[in-house]
């Protein structure tokens, strides 16, 4: 009877140590995860910046000014008014937005 | 010893060793229990911190999406000369990975601790001073303006001063395109490290702003502007260009560029004979004359009273209506305004914009200088009817000939699109608001023949695209001093403002050259340039020819006068 009962306590006290336990590895996962969670969202946004950079170098690289002086260096020459006809739309009419790269998702 | 002093010992022993435990527990229960909320809150103020982030500007982009503006992180260094395990290395590293002056050692040496390395560093230099890993280097991010299509369109841009807009649309637009700040709790630990917690706030995103401008036609018009004004030395050059159809303006180019200003609603002059279409438009609308009138145009000097001679550029005899305006005869337009009166003409100056802010809203806009109705005397009259004796800034001027083009109808000019989100969900859409008739079509299309006629034969002849059926009119005004408020012998304010094609005008283009030292006349400096960007824009939007393109084996006829 006496042994019975020491059993008895004896797994009491091993159930309330495992539930302390499991607090306790609950709240030290918690800040391990805090921490993970922080690192990735810093890594997110190094990797947002580092997005807008290489988006910023091709809008550079497109613009009329940087064409103009490459298309120059070419040899190419502006042509005469009338020269050009576009073949993928209506002659006469505005193409707005329809290079590719108005079309990302900025 | 007795059974019963060994138990009592063991009992004390035993008393001894868990009394502390007990304590303990009892003065943990107390503090998780009883003392949990005060404590709680006290460690929530001694860990805790709110951290508040802004986010990027808002973008500011072209009508066909192309990017003009938009905010990038850019990173400060600084070092802390307390922290640096090996000064003189790190030193060196920096100044090899910074390319920093030899005046930095001396700044360095000079610093208590705090030293402030370089500003402004690129993702690039950014990862460079990254990898040298040097303790005591920091290195601060921040939203920098940043601007890919580099100097296009930067005046109506504007400029920026840590996340404010200074001037331009920058400033106009700065409610919408103002980074938004976003807060956050966050827990430190003892080193300091953030223990992620959560978002108070979501991250909130700023709008963009979609301007009217056309890219490519900014681009040709700023070059196209900069070209002559080099080549002819003047102080200031300026090309606009606006879809007569909705008054959205396509290109306001100036050269050379004023970050602080916008001058083509800041500045402005007096619109000379570029004016007449205004008048020859009031009088036909008016039916005080037509296009069988002819004027005497006194062989050049009109003795108007005792004390005013009015002159024309060149000396003319008898001159057809048509024949005033392509050979822009002063005198001759003199008497078409006299022809109208005084009321209807002050009445037609207001009803085509004159006087009167466009709309555009910009701080600093001039609404022009338009005198008083009962002010205006007869001289006044005469003069003014060729642009004279008032002012009026290049938006007004284009925006009065977009009426005159699409058919009599006076649209507010226009420079922004529409707003979005940052996903592209549109906030606020821009439409073209007609503010009201001016003149009938019927008129309007007199007034484009005769106008036709002064680029074909007349003193526009500059401007003229074989094939393509262009109308304008050249002006030369003379520059008044400031001060004295007198003309100014010698300086003069050159322009052209036509539109094309002339069926259906979707272009309307005004070109002004302030004080050029050498082409010094409208139809010598500005339609050149006019038919520059007229040429490209045909070009780039394919424009078909509307007119027989002339016969190169024929003799083409003798370049006309271009002495306006």
């Amino acid at each position: 009877m006496l042994k019975k009962t020491r059993n008895m306590n004896l797994a009491a006290v091993g159930a309330v140590c495992a539930v302390l336990f499991l607090f306790a590895w609950e709240n030290v996962q918690a800040v391990k995860l805090g921490y993970t969670i922080e690192k990735v969202r810093r890594e997110i946004k190094d990797l947002e910046s580092s997005n807008t950079y290489l988006k910023k170098e091709i809008q550079a690289a497109m613009s009329p000014e940087k064409l103009e002086t490459e298309a120059l260096k070419l040899g190419m020459v502006y042509p005469e008014p009338g020269a050009v006809v576009m073949l993928d739309g209506a002659a006469g009419k505005d193409n707005p937005a329809k290079d590719w790269l108005a079309k990302l998702p900025w | 010893m007795t059974a019963k002093t060994l138990k009592t010992r063991i009992a004390a022993c035993a008393f001894l060793a868990g009394a502390p435990a007990f304590i303990i527990a009892g003065r943990l229960l107390w503090l998780q229990t009883v003392q949990h909320e005060a404590l709680g809150r006290m460690a929530a103020r001694s860990f805790s911190r709110t951290v508040s982030e802004t986010g990027p500007r808002g973008r500011v982009f072209c009508q066909g999406g192309e990017l003009l503006a938009e905010s990038i992180v850019t990173w400060d260094v600084q070092l802390f000369k307390k922290d640096l395990e090996d000064p003189e290395a790190a030193l060196a590293a920096l100044t090899r990975t910074l390319k920093l002056p030899a005046e930095f050692r001396t700044k360095f040496k000079r610093a208590k601790n705090f030293v402030p390395v370089k500003k402004n560093l690129d993702r690039a230099a950014f990862e460079a001073v990254s990898a040298l890993k040097i303790k005591g280097v920091s290195l601060e991010p921040h939203q920098s303006r940043y601007y890919p299509s580099g100097d296009l369109a930067r005046a109506i841009i504007g400029l920026v001063g840590s996340d404010k807009g200074l001037t331009g649309a920058e400033l106009l637009y700065d409610k919408v395109l103002s980074g938004k700040t976003s807060h956050r709790e966050v827990i430190r630990d003892a080193s300091g490290r953030i223990i992620f917690q959560d978002k108070l706030e979501k991250e909130a995103l700023p709008r963009d702003l979609h301007l009217t401008l056309d890219r490519d036609i900014q681009y040709f018009s700023q070059v196209a502007v900069k070209e002559m004004v080099e080549k002819t030395g003047a102080e200031l050059g300026m090309a606009l260009v606006q879809e007569p159809s909705s008054g959205r303006l396509l290109a306001m180019a100036t050269w050379p560029e004023d970050l602080g200003k916008i001058q083509p609603v800041e500045w402005v002059y007096e619109p000379g004979s570029t004016f007449k279409s205004i008048t020859l438009a009031a009088a036909l609308e008016k039916g005080v004359v037509s296009e069988k009138d002819s004027f005497y145009c006194e062989n050049g000097a009109w003795k108007f009273n005792n004390k005013v001679i009015l002159h024309d550029h060149e000396p003319e005899q008898t001159l057809s209506l048509s024949g005033v305006i392509e050979r822009s005869s002063n005198i001759g337009t003199a008497k078409v305004g006299l022809k109208l009166g005084i009321k209807d003409f002050y009445l037609y100056a207001k009803s085509f914009g004159f006087g009167s802010k466009t709309g555009l809203g910009f701080y600093g806009e001039s609404a022009g200088i338009l005198r008083p109705l009962e002010q205006y005397t007869s001289l006044d009259l005469a003069v003014g009817s060729y642009g004279h004796g008032m002012a009026a800034t290049p938006v007004q001027v284009i925006t009065a000939y977009s009426a005159i083009a699409n058919g009599g109808e006076l649209y507010e000019p226009r420079l922004v699109n529409r707003t979005t989100e940052f996903d592209g969900t549109e906030v606020f859409r821009n439409e073209p608001a007609l503010v009201r008739r001016v003149i009938s079509p019927e008129t309007s299309r007199r007034v484009k023949t005769i106008l036709r006629a002064v680029v074909e034969q007349g003193t526009g002849l500059s401007a003229r695209i074989p094939g393509y059926s262009i109308a304008g009119k050249t002006g030369t005004s003379k520059k008044i001093d400031p001060r004295t408020g007198k003309y100014l012998t010698g300086k003069n304010v050159a322009s052209f403002c036509g539109f094309f094609p002339f069926d259906q005008p979707r272009y309307t283009i005004l070109v002004v050259m302030d004080n050029p030292k050498r082409l010094t006349y409208g139809g010598e400096s500005a339609a050149p340039v006019f038919r520059e960007i007229a040429a490209r824009i045909i070009n780039i939007k394919s424009l078909k020819a509307d007119m027989p393109l002339p016969d190169k084996t024929k003799k083409q006829p003798p370049p006309g006068p271009v002495s306006d």
